[in-house]
C-alpha cells in the first residue's frame, strides 16, 4: 500500500534544481460501519514500540455550557475535569456556535472569503 | 446560558508520541456546490502528564446523530502513524491496522537554492499540512490577487524539512 517516491527534477541553466519532493504517498480507506474495526487495536505492550497511543474505547458523555459571555465549558461526566475555551465575542447561541463549528466551520470560511 | 451533549475519550501517548484527532464532517447537500464534500474539524483536548506518558482527552463537542468517522494522526520523532476510529454512541471502534510513514530524509545539496514555495489552497479540495515536530497545522493565508481576479492562498514551507499532508476524498467511482 506504501508507495515510496522521490523525484528530483527540473532543470533550469544547467543547474538542477529540487522542485518537488513527494517522499511517501499512502491511501487509507475509512472504516464502513464498524467493518475492519476492531473494539481493542492496541494494549500496553504496543506502548514506545508501534509508537501508536493506547485508546480508550468508553466514550463519555459532556456537558457543554455557553454562558451569556460567550464562554464554553466541558464538563465530562462523573469527572472532575473541566475545560473552559473562550469563543468569540459574537456567539451567543448553540446554533450560533454549530455554524461556526461548522457544525463544520462553512460559514467561518465564508466570512473569511468576504474579508478579503 | 445554554446548555448541550457533546462527547469525550481519552488516549494514553507513549514517551516520544503526540497524537492529534480530526472529526470528518460532511457537508449538507445544499451547500455541495460551494464547498468541499467534507471538512476535517480538529479536536480540542486536554492533557495529563503521567510519568513518561501523556493521557490526553478528546472533546467531540457536536457529535453525529449516527456515528463520527475520527482520523488519529500519532507523531513521533521520524515518523507518523495514521489510523481511524469511529465514535458510535458511548463507543470508540479503532482500526487494527495503523499505517506508519516514516519521514525520509528529503535529498539536498550544499548549494542549495532556496526559494519561497507556493501553494495555493483549494478551498474545494481542502488538504490539511501539519508540521510533525510541533504538530501544529500550517495553515495558509489568504490573498486577493488582481491580476486574475481571484481569491488565492499561499502556505510558506521551509526547506530540508518534513511535512505531512492529507486530504479526505471518496474513492473512485463512488
Amino acid at each position: 500500500m506504501n508507495s515510496p517516491r522521490q523525484m528530483q527534477d527540473s532543470q533550469l541553466n544547467n543547474k538542477v534544481l529540487c522542485c518537488c519532493y513527494l517522499v511517501q504517498q499512502c491511501i487509507m480507506e475509512l472504516g464502513e460501519n464498524g467493518k475492519k474495526l476492531e473494539d481493542i487495536a492496541h494494549n500496553e505492550k504496543d506502548l514506545g514500540t508501534l509508537g501508536v497511543p493506547v485508546v480508550d474505547t468508553t466514550a463519555k458523555d459532556v456537558e457543554n455550557t455557553l454562558d451569556d459571555e460567550g464562554r464554553m465549558t466541558r464538563k465530562i461526566e462523573k469527572g472532575p475535569v473541566i475545560k473552559s475555551a473562550k469563543l468569540p465575542k459574537d456567539i451567543k447561541s448553540i446554533k450560533q456556535l454549530q455554524e461556526i463549528n461548522n457544525k463544520n466551520k462553512l460559514n467561518a470560511r465564508k466570512e473569511e472569503e468576504h474579508e478579503i | 446560558m445554554e446548555t448541550w451533549e457533546g462527547k469525550s475519550f481519552s488516549i494514553t501517548d507513549p514517551k516520544g508520541v503526540s497524537t492529534v484527532i480530526y472529526q470528518i464532517i460532511k457537508t449538507p447537500k445544499e451547500l455541495l456546490k460551494e464547498y468541499p464534500k467534507y471538512v476535517l474539524e480538529r479536536l480540542e483536548s486536554t492533557n495529563e502528564i503521567r510519568g513518561d506518558m501523556t493521557r490526553k482527552t478528546f472533546y467531540v463537542d457536536f457529535p453525529s446523530v449516527d456515528q463520527d468517522d475520527l482520523v488519529i494522526l500519532s507523531f513521533g520523532k521520524d515518523r507518523v502513524v495514521v489510523n481511524t476510529a469511529i465514535l458510535d454512541g458511548d463507543k470508540v471502534s479503532i482500526s487494527k491496522k495503523p499505517m506508519p510513514l516514516k519521514f525520509d530524509s528529503i535529498y539536498s545539496e550544499n548549494e542549495t537554492e532556496i526559494k519561497d514555495f507556493k501553494y495555493t489552497p483549494n478551498l474545494k479540495r481542502p488538504i490539511c499540512v501539519i508540521d510533525p515536530e510541533t504538530t501544529e497545522e500550517v495553515k495558509p493565508v489568504l490573498y486577493f490577487d488582481e491580476k486574475t481576479n481571484e481569491v488565492k492562498g499561499k502556505c510558506k514551507l521551509k526547506p530540508n524539512k518534513p511535512y505531512f499532508a492529507f486530504e479526505i476524498r471518496d474513492k473512485k467511482g463512488d
